[in-house]
């Protein structure tokens, strides 16, 4: 296996297991306040981590890469955002 | 099988815990747990795009990105005002 597989392993692998500390960390949480953590962090490190990986194996200039980067900027940019808004939701229905 | 297939296939796996969220927490935690979904599924057909080498398949998970910020935040906006 050379060093380009193994950059792609560790990459794919740790986006992977950063999205299964999320889904059970969603489950496993007490309230709406502690999921979004949860929420939050799925959104960001595993996207960026995956657009990463395609950009080692297809190359920086490839049409897969560029898409995947622009996915991972998408989710960067407007998961917090949405986190943001769905946190205020549930403070005005908590204050309700 | 290459290793974007088999991680897409173990996210969708995964996908069953926030499934049961959906299912039976309060509408807010629903809401929660559907943002989680739709960045999962994001991921998840980017990995596929990858595992089948069809660069063109990018397409879907574009979309997807942004149309889950955009729901997010109306489902967010409505539940806030309204449910």
């Amino acid at each position: 296996m050379s060093a380009h597989e193994i950059a792609v392993h560790v990459l794919v692998w740790t986006a992977v297991a950063a999205e299964l500390v999320c889904c059970i960390g969603i489950v496993a949480a007490r309230d709406v306040f502690a999921r979004l953590h949860y929420s939050a962090a799925a959104s960001t490190l595993g996207p960026t981590l995956v657009a990463v990986a395609i950009a080692v194996e297809e190359g920086v200039r490839s049409i897969a890469a560029a898409a995947a980067l622009v996915v991972a900027v998408l989710l960067l940019l407007g998961g917090p955002a949405v986190t943001i808004a769905t946190a205020r939701a549930a403070r005005a229905r908590l204050e309700r | 099988m290459n290793v974007w297939l088999v991680a897409a296939t173990v996210l969708l796996f995964a996908l069953v815990l926030p499934f049961s969220l959906l299912a039976r927490a309060p509408r807010i935690d629903a809401l929660v747990a559907l943002e989680l979904v739709s960045a999962v599924v994001t991921l998840v057909l980017l990995l596929l795009s990858e595992g089948f080498n069809r660069s063109i398949y990018t397409t879907v998970p574009l979309v997807l990105a942004g149309i889950s910020l955009v729901s997010g935040l109306v489902f967010a906006r409505f539940m806030e005002r309204r449910v």
